[in-house]
């Protein structure tokens, strides 16, 4: 085996390589900590935090991620080091059933978006935490909005109520998220309201709205700002309406499109009712956990006292700071109004309280719908 | 335009981002090198750390590194049977024996300069579709999604070699593997069984490993014997390897355009990608058809120029869209937006237009250098085809297994890797075709969801469209192909007196 030899240096690279791929596979620090000294000094002084989220490396919620982490540590005395921890899987799930695992010492927190609040209730195969346990520090939000095609006809608001279109409506996966939406439209008395799901993401929901195999579709704001705008500028897509924000149990509009009426708004334009009932009621509930609590930062509730404290100052500085507030539009192309303290805690109680009326509605509108 | 074009290319060249092209290309083709780890990963791992750069040099960095990936993953196809990723699957089908033929330099040359070409295609109809891309991503509604998910499983046929019963129960293993998880029509969860781990379904990385390097690994292992016991025509291997490819231009041509082509509709992922050009090519071409699975050069061309081809036809409905033609294309837009360029038909305003042509000037470097850099490294990888697989069996079998545990950092994946290895080294002994098995599932969820939603859209009536029945006809006529044949005669017949040259024999006098 002479040529052993030859071939070391390549291996050598390809070893090399291994390494620094999986090195630097998931983790990215923030600024350095301070060094330690007298007896008063800050909780976080010297310390590493770990924040896991639930999502692949890469990435909107893992890129946003990331730059909090780099901001919060700044904020946050003693400047300790924030590593970020990638855990996908499971539908958030797998990252948060980590978190509970770890020890509640103040040292660990996770990120998890809206739909794992919701999963709490509907979903609840494989759950293994409790969110009642946890203390929400921070939560981000962001809407979603609902266009239409012109190619099928639909210019404005009220050409859903066109006896002539039929309105096919394109979604990712029915689940309780979706649920609400697609009841709200239906409640709208549309011609002939459909629900398509199925579609592999936004982009592919954009396409079928382009060429009007859907009547209408939905997405993100910030995909919408970011993909679907330039579509609305040149005429093939037009905005209906937007999910809205919970606001003191009032659904409210979106501050990224102050002109677009809310699904609750387009529902009393078009039908001339007010909306009520159980099935509008769960829909301001699960609107506060989606939209108010897109990206949601949490701690064990059971974490050091002085943790917690610390942590509650920073993230007050944080949402205050203009330079993260810059960074963060400049990544999502949309500002995400922030919640902290009571506010946050009102937008997970509204669906960790959801009456049990509403979740049973929620069962029977899945299960007639699948059906 | 012309402007836009030298304005570009003035940018690209200049030191400061070139220096991020070559950190690109340079991670690119490590990536490709590690079986297991991929475009996909690297992009992921890149992304947080563009912020702030400018955009040119952005560009550079995240689509180098993307092409050079699909240059790199042909090293370990060839040279050791095991994919690189999972876009460079079929290259294992031709490359490998030429391996073991000693031929590994020819293949290798073959494979990087249909690379660079196939490259260099890709960014050209990038260039002229950008304006007519419309019409394509407006034509494509899910009936015709669904129809080229039906068409793509036919090349199962021709695969298949004679065992189309196998082929078949494959594929159709494979389509079921798929439907494992949640039925995002419904959001139910189907074949679980209370496995936390299945409920987001299976992981297509995780599939590969465990379907292709793993089994190659363990069988490299159990022989015990060299890849190839001599390496003929060390010297200038590579440079015979790219006269050879040169003299086929016609599957070179054609699979770049048909790899472009395909790139264009969203949802065709480079796996899908290199089995329906290597199939295609295996029904086109006239002479030696049943070479290929043995050492055909054309084999390992095929695959290896559609691979970096379809990066340019990805690029046209990301681009001016902003629908990505696939996961990777899904992270770009996230660089893209990160760093404040807006995609779509504003990217077509003279303002933005040198943008366009720095993305096209970067699959052209990027290739070109990745796949000289690749040549000039043939040579001394080449070598490992000669050692002794205990050497560094045991070495790959750890990192393909880390890899795999690094793509979702779950250990379940690593579980998995070893059921569906236990699987594949099953089938290898039932002599049941493995390919088939990852087109079904790479296939399976979208023909589920396309066929679900076309049904919902138009009930029956899609089959009347004629898009529908062109591509209709055109499964026919590959079953037919694949079960009789009968066009290869009637081409055969055809063709008469001409002769081409005996790509074996070309490949032996190397």
């Amino acid at each position: 085996m002479g040529s052993n030899r030859k071939t070391a240096p390549a291996w050598a690279v390809v070893a090399a390589a291994g390494l620094l791929i999986a090195g630097c596979g998931v983790t990215n620090t923030g600024a350095g900590g301070g060094t330690g000294g007298d007896d008063g000094r800050p909780f976080y002084e010297g310390k590493e935090i770990n924040l896991i989220v639930p999502f692949d490396a890469g990435g909107a919620s893992d890129t946003y991620s990331r730059m909090l982490a780099r901001y919060l540590s700044q904020h946050i005395e003693g400047r300790p080091e924030i590593i970020v921890e990638n855990v996908p899987g499971g539908a958030q799930k797998d990252g948060i059933n980590r978190f509970e695992r770890t020890e509640h010492d103040g040292l660990n927190l996770a990120m998890s978006s809206g739909a794992l609040v919701t999963a709490t209730k509907f979903d609840k195969e494989g759950i293994q935490f409790d969110l009642a346990g946890y203390e929400a520090l921070v939560g981000f939000g962001g809407t979603m909005i609902i266009f239409g095609s012109t190619q099928a006809g639909i210019n404005s608001l009220q050409d859903l109520k066109d006896p002539t279109i039929p309105i096919f409506y394109g979604g990712l996966e029915l689940n309780a998220s979706e649920a609400v939406r697609t009841f709200a439209l239906e409640e709208m008395g549309l011609a002939r309201f459909e629900p398509l799901m199925g579609y592999d993401g936004g982009g592919a929901i954009t396409a079928a709205v382009m060429r009007g195999e859907l009547t209408i579709g939905n997405s993100t704001s910030t995909h919408y700002l970011q993909n679907v705008k330039q579509l609305e500028d040149e005429g093939s897509i037009v905005p209906l309406m937007t999910q809205g924000y919970v606001v003191d149990g009032r659904v409210v509009r979106d501050p990224a499109f102050p002109d677009l009426p809310t699904i609750p708004e387009a529902y009393e334009t078009l039908t001339g009712k007010k909306p009520e009932g159980i099935g509008w009621e769960t829909y301001t509930a699960l609107t506060a956990a989606q939209t108010n609590l897109l990206r949601t930062y949490w701690i064990h509730g059971d974490a050091p006292e002085e943790a917690r404290v610390a942590l509650r100052t920073a993230v007050e500085k944080l949402v205050a700071d203009e330079e993260f507030n810059g960074e963060a539009v400049k990544l999502l192309g949309v500002h995400s109004p922030p919640q902290v303290g009571d506010e946050v805690k009102a937008s997970i109680d509204r669906i960790l309280q959801l009456p049990p009326a509403s979740v049973t509605w929620v069962e029977d509108y899945l299960a007639r719908t699948t059906a | 335009m012309l402007e836009s074009a030298i304005e570009a290319l003035q940018i690209l060249v200049s030191p400061q981002h070139l220096v991020w092209l070559f950190i690109g290309v340079a991670i690119g083709l490590v990536l490709g090198l590690i079986p297991g780890l991929g475009g996909l990963t690297g992009m992921a791992v890149l992304l947080p750390l563009i912020v702030g750069l400018e955009p040119a040099s952005g560009i550079a960095m995240l689509i180098g590194l993307n092409a050079a990936t699909t240059i790199g993953d042909t090293f370990p196809s060839v040279l050791m049977g095991v994919p690189g990723t999972a876009a460079s699957q079929a290259t294992v089908l031709d490359g490998y024996p030429m391996a073991r033929k000693g031929l590994a330099n020819v293949a290798l040359g073959a494979a990087f300069t249909s690379n660079m070409l196939g490259g260099f295609i890709g960014a050209v109809v990038l260039l002229v579709l950008i304006p007519l891309a419309r019409p394509i991503i407006v034509g494509m509604g899910s009936p015709q999604l669904f129809m080229l998910t039906l068409l793509g499983f036919s090349l199962v046929a021709v695969l298949a070699r004679g065992a189309v019963g196998p082929a078949f129960m494959s594929g159709l293993i494979g389509m079921l593997l798929a439907t494992i998880g949640s039925a995002s029509m419904t959001g139910e969860y189907r074949f679980v069984g209370g496995i936390f781990y299945l409920y987001d379904g299976l992981d297509l990385s995780v599939l590969a490993v465990g379907l292709f390097a793993i089994p190659s690994v363990m069988s490299l292992l159990t022989q015990n014997q060299a890849v190839a016991r001599t390496l003929a025509h060390q010297r200038g291997g590579v440079l015979r390897g790219a006269r050879a490819a040169l003299r086929h231009k016609g599957v070179l041509v054609g699979n770049s355009l048909l790899g472009s082509a395909l790139g264009i509709v969203p949802g065709i992922g480079g796996s899908v990608i290199d089995w329906i050009t290597y199939g295609a090519t295996k029904q086109a071409v006239r002479k030696d058809r049943d070479q290929f699975g043995k050492g055909d050069i054309r084999g390992v061309m095929a695959p290896e120029a559609a691979n970096n081809a379809k990066d340019g036809g990805v690029l046209v409905p990301t681009l001016m869209f902003g629908i990505p033609g696939s996961a990777t294309a899904a992270i770009l837009l996230g660089g893209f937006a990160t760093m404040g360029i807006a995609t779509g038909p504003s990217m077509l305003r003279a303002e933005n237009l040198y943008l366009i042509f720095v993305i096209i000037w970067t699959l052209v470097l990027a290739n070109a250098i990745g796949a000289m850099s690749s040549a000039a490294l043939a040579g001394t990888l080449s070598k490992i085809s000669l050692l002794k697989p205990y050497t560094y069996g045991p070495f790959l079998l750890v990192i393909m297994v880390i890899a795999a545990y690094q793509a979702g950092v779950r250990w379940g994946d690593v579980v998995a890797v070893i059921v569906i290895g236990l699987l594949a080294w099953l089938m290898q002994a039932l002599k049941w075709p493995r390919p088939p098995l990852l087109i079904g599932f790479v296939l399976g969820t979208g023909a589920e969801s396309y066929l679900w939603i076309s049904v919902g859209r138009y009930e029956w009536s899609w089959l009347t469209q004629p898009s529908v029945i062109v591509i209709g006809l055109l499964i026919v006529l590959t079953l037919i192909a694949g079960f009789t044949d009968v066009f290869g005669r009637l081409l055969g017949r055809f063709a008469g007196a001409r002769t081409m040259t005996e790509p074996a024999e070309e490949a032996n006098r190397g």
